[in-house]
This record gives C-alpha cells, structure tokens and sequence, in this order.
C-alpha cells in the first residue's frame, strides 16, 4: 500500500513553478530520501504534503485518503519542517508536555520514554533556550514520535549533528524503519547519510522528481572504474590496448580512468610495472550518489 | 479547547514579557500614588481614595493600557512566528479558529491579571498615602470602573492580533498602538470623542464623561458600540486570515 501517493502535484507561487507535476509514491515501511538543491521544491512538497501549503494543481492522498480530510490523516503523521522551533522559556519536558496535550496523547510516560530515546532525559529539566543546536535538532526529532506516528516526514533531520549525532539518528531512523514499520520521508543534503539509510531516493531539482532510484539497485549496478597515474601516459594507453585489449578508458590529465575489467586492477598493474612504468597510484572507484546526483542536477535537464 | 487554553498558560511558565506587563501595570497606581501624595502635601489635605483610582484608571485607560496590553497581545500571537513555531502547530489537527480563541481567552486572563493587580496596588498605595473615605461602598466602585475598562479593552485588543498576523514582529502592531494613541490625545479633547472607539474604557471606566457630556456629540455609548463592532470585525478578519492565509 502506498502510504504516500501525489499525482500531478503542483505548486505556483505568482509565475514561478515550485514543484512541478510531482508524482510520488512511498511505500509502507520503506524510507524515502528526497534530494534537492536549495529551492528545488523540497521543503515545499513537505509542507503540502502535510496540509500548511494549499496545492496549485494535483492531488496528494496519505494511507490512501485525500489530504482534503487532513485533521483525521494528521493525526498519523510525525513531522519536522527546516529547524524545529521552540519555546525557549520551557524545558524540554514542558516542550514536549504541549505537544502530548495537543495531540491528546494520555500514555503518562511517554514523554520520558522519548527523552530516553534522544539521549536526552538528564536535560529533560533545562531551559530549551539553552540548547545546543544538535540536542534541539534532537528533540525535535522525537517530538515528531509524541503521537505514535506511522508517517514520519522529515525536513533535513540532520542539520546541525555533530558525526555521532548523526550517526544515532540514522541508526534511530532506520530501526523504526526496520522495527515499528514506520514509513519515513526525509531530506537532507548530507547525500551520503541519505544513501546508508534510505530504501529509495527521489531527486527534485527545479520542482521536477528528475529521477527515483533504488539504493539497493544503484548500489549493486554501480559503475565502479579504475584509477591509475602513470609517469608515461601516452605508453601506458599503448599498453592498454595492446597487451590487455582495454579500450573503454578516458585520459583525464595525467590520469586514467579505465571502465571494463574493474575485477583485473592486479593485472593491469602488473603489465604496467613490467613494461617499466611508474604507477604511483592505482585504485578502484566507484560513482557515489553525490556524484551521481551533481551529474543529474548539472547536467541533465528534467 | 480547555487543552489548548491550558497549553498557552503554560507557554507563559518563565515568561519574562509577562512579568515586565506586570511591572508596567504596577507603574500606572505607582506614579499617580506620587501625584497625589505632592499634591495632597501642597493643599495641606489628603487626597480621596475614589478619585486617586479613578484618575489611575484614566491613566491605565488613556496610556498604559493601549500600550502595554496591546505589548503583551502582540507578544501572545507573535512569539510563535519568533519561535517558529506555527509551523508545527499547524501540523498537529487542531483547527486555527480554536487556537485564536484560545489565544484570545489568554489575553483575556492575562488582562484581568494586570487589571487586577494595577487595582490592588492602587489600594496599598492608597493605605500607604493614607487616603480618605477608604471604604467598601468605594472599594467595590472603584472595582467597578476598573472591570468596565478591563472589558471594553478586550475587543479593541484584536485589531491589534490581526495587525501582528498580517505584519508579524512586533514594529507594526506598537506603531499602530502609537498611532491610536496619539489620535486618542487629539479626540479626548474633541467633541467627537464619543465616535472613537479607543476612548470607550476612558469614559466606560472613568467619572470624567460628566465632563464632556455637555459638549459631546452623539451618545457615549457611540464607541462602546463602536469598540464591539471594531472587535468583531478584526476577529472575522482573524480567521479568514489564519483560514484562508498560508502564514507559514
């Protein structure tokens, strides 16, 4: 079942297209990365999923309803949008405490239960104004969990974690994935964390979904090409293609970045040593998602 | 609704705008209290209880209410741009029309409190002073001109809402308190004084309209009426606003 489905989403603002016939579908459980540059339409996409942005065109449907009956949809729906806001003169509890009252949540423990969850119930009593960034990214995260949720929609979770924050809360994100089935929607920029936690990512880029790929997928048919530097680089092409019929190579500067044979990089190296090269550098890469994603949001028009 | 109210109080908790409103309202009984004690030294006799909390009711009325009730208004709509907090609100399936009349309901508490307290000082000051004809028949009078004042100043506090909702920040909701005021200067000492609603708890919670019934035109309760009719209107405007407005 699709927990989200939009068909034809689009946002105007006066003549400027935002988002752009946007036709998303996540799947129950699964987590959704969704990739942008600044003002790709992301942040908005979240906000008319959740109903505080109206649509210009198109239709949004959450657990297979229309957003059009949005109190009954929101009451199953986690979310943060851009930084968490709070009220400074509250401590953590009481931030929280709000949020259980108007949510009507009655469990008496769960506002600590979630401080536990973030790490963050020896601060449960300090002012939130006090907070560092992080720890405020933090509770904003498990505020989004104060009604159960079985959508979270997260609008760049991670900003402002240092690297073991961000690792906790991938870790976080993807057990309640794993775990509580709970289907996730998330942006980031931090295109690598997005790749070790999502199931598939979207990329919008000026409004438009440019292309939705499967991590699993992506990951297992990566191009992946060998590096080499050479002190001789005209010899060593000549022995590419004499002694190792290698000819899906590009010479870029003083390197060569070879595309067929990843699996033979020893036997490339050893016909180079032997033939009297100097090859002081030889490795396999492979085409990361950023990568992918910079060529997608450069070069290709959606 | 209860849930939402008891949320906004607690939105207060440590709150130091709330605290500062205090203060001000202590300020009106405050200075008058020194008004009358010189002015009592220099004739010789002391000053009377009822016209000391009635003349700091027309303070409260003409200056400090406009002023620091319609602070502590902008401060409850406002803060949640501020805090950024509108956002996640909205998100939570409460309806906008709860949440102003929620929000309302807390101005209105948060004024009765200030009123109170203003009112309550103005007695200890007054024991203090050693005013006259402190009794009960002038206590509950003057309670009374208090509340009438307290009561009309509600409706004219949504104008106020509505201005900060559509300007956000507190610059143009205290520009427009600025401007009412200075128009209220001008008008107090006009015969249209009774078309202005912002008068209405001057002549509503003061004795002073005896003193312009005589050149007044129209009725005094012209903008009593006036104050409710401009109450209601900012209010419908309110929520076609918050309705039909994405102020996220």
């Amino acid at each position: 079942m699709d927990i989200i489905s939009t068909n034809g989403l689009t946002k105007k603002y006066k003549n400027q297209i935002v988002v752009d016939n946007l036709n998303l579908n996540v799947k129950k459980g699964e987590i959704y990365g969704f990739l942008g540059n600044n003002g790709a339409g992301k942040t908005t996409t979240m906000k008319m999923l959740l109903g505080l942005t109206e649509p210009t065109s198109g239709s949004i449907n959450l657990f297979g309803e229309d957003i059009k009956r949005k109190n009954k949809l929101l009451k199953r729906v986690g979310s943060l949008i851009e930084y968490p806001g709070f009220y400074g003169n509250l401590t953590a509890y009481e931030n929280l405490k709000i949020f259980a009252d108007l949510y009507g949540v009655s469990k008496p423990k769960k506002i600590d239960e979630l401080l536990e969850i973030g790490g963050l119930s020896q601060y449960k009593n300090k002012l939130v104004r006090k907070f560092s960034m992080g720890m405020k990214q933090r509770l904003g995260i498990i505020r989004t969990l104060i009604n159960d949720p079985e959508l979270l929609i997260l609008d760049e979770p991670i900003n402002g974690l240092d690297p073991n924050g961000i690792k906790e809360i991938r870790e976080f994100l993807v057990s309640l994935s794993t775990e509580k089935k709970l289907t996730i929607m998330i942006s980031s920029h931090i295109l690598s964390e997005i790749e070790q936690m999502a199931d598939k990512i979207g990329i919008l880029h000026k409004g438009a979904l440019c292309d939705e790929i499967n991590v699993k997928e992506f990951k297992n048919n990566v191009n992946k090409f060998i590096e080499i530097k050479v002190n001789n680089v005209f010899e060593a092409v000549r022995i590419l293609e004499e002694k190792l019929n290698i000819y899906s190579y590009e010479v870029r500067k003083d390197e060569i970045i070879i595309f067929e044979r990843i699996n033979d990089s020893h036997i490339i190296n050893k016909t180079l040593i032997d033939k009297g090269l100097k090859v002081t550098k030889l490795y396999v890469n492979t085409l990361c998602l950023e990568s992918y994603f910079t060529d997608i949001t450069k070069g290709r028009v959606c | 609704m209860i849930v939402l109210i008891k949320t906004e109080l607690l939105k207060l908790k440590r709150s130091y705008m709330f605290l500062m409103c205090i203060i001000g309202s202590i300020c009106a009984p405050f200075l008058n209290w020194f008004v009358f004690i010189n002015s009592g030294n220099s004739e010789g006799i002391k000053a009377q209880f009822l016209e000391y909390m009635i003349q700091t009711n027309l303070f409260i009325s003409m200056i400090i209410g406009i002023l620091l009730y319609g602070l502590f208004t902008t401060y409850i709509f406002e803060r949640e741009f501020t805090d950024n907090m509108y956002k996640h609100v909205f998100t939570i399936p409460i309806s906008k029309s709860d949440l102003l009349i929620s929000k309302i309901i807390v101005v209105m508490i948060a004024l009765l409190i200030l009123t109170i307290t203003s009112y309550c000082f103005g007695i200890i000051f007054s024991l203090l002073g050693g005013f006259l004809n402190i009794n009960m028949a002038n206590i509950i009078n003057s309670l009374i001109f208090y509340l009438k004042s307290y009561l009309i100043f509600i409706p004219l506090m949504i104008p106020i809402i509505l201005v900060t909702l559509i300007f956000r920040g507190f610059v143009a909701p205290i520009a427009f308190s600025i401007i009412v005021e200075i128009i209220l200067f001008i008008v107090c000492q006009s015969k249209y004084i009774a078309f202005y609603p912002w008068s209405a708890p001057i002549l509503l919670g003061t004795n002073i309209k005896k003193n312009f019934e005589f050149a007044m035109i129209g009725n005094s309760s012209y903008n009593m009426i006036s104050a409710v009719v401009i109450g209601i209107i900012s209010f419908i405007a309110c929520l076609i606003y918050l309705n039909k407005k994405e102020i996220v």
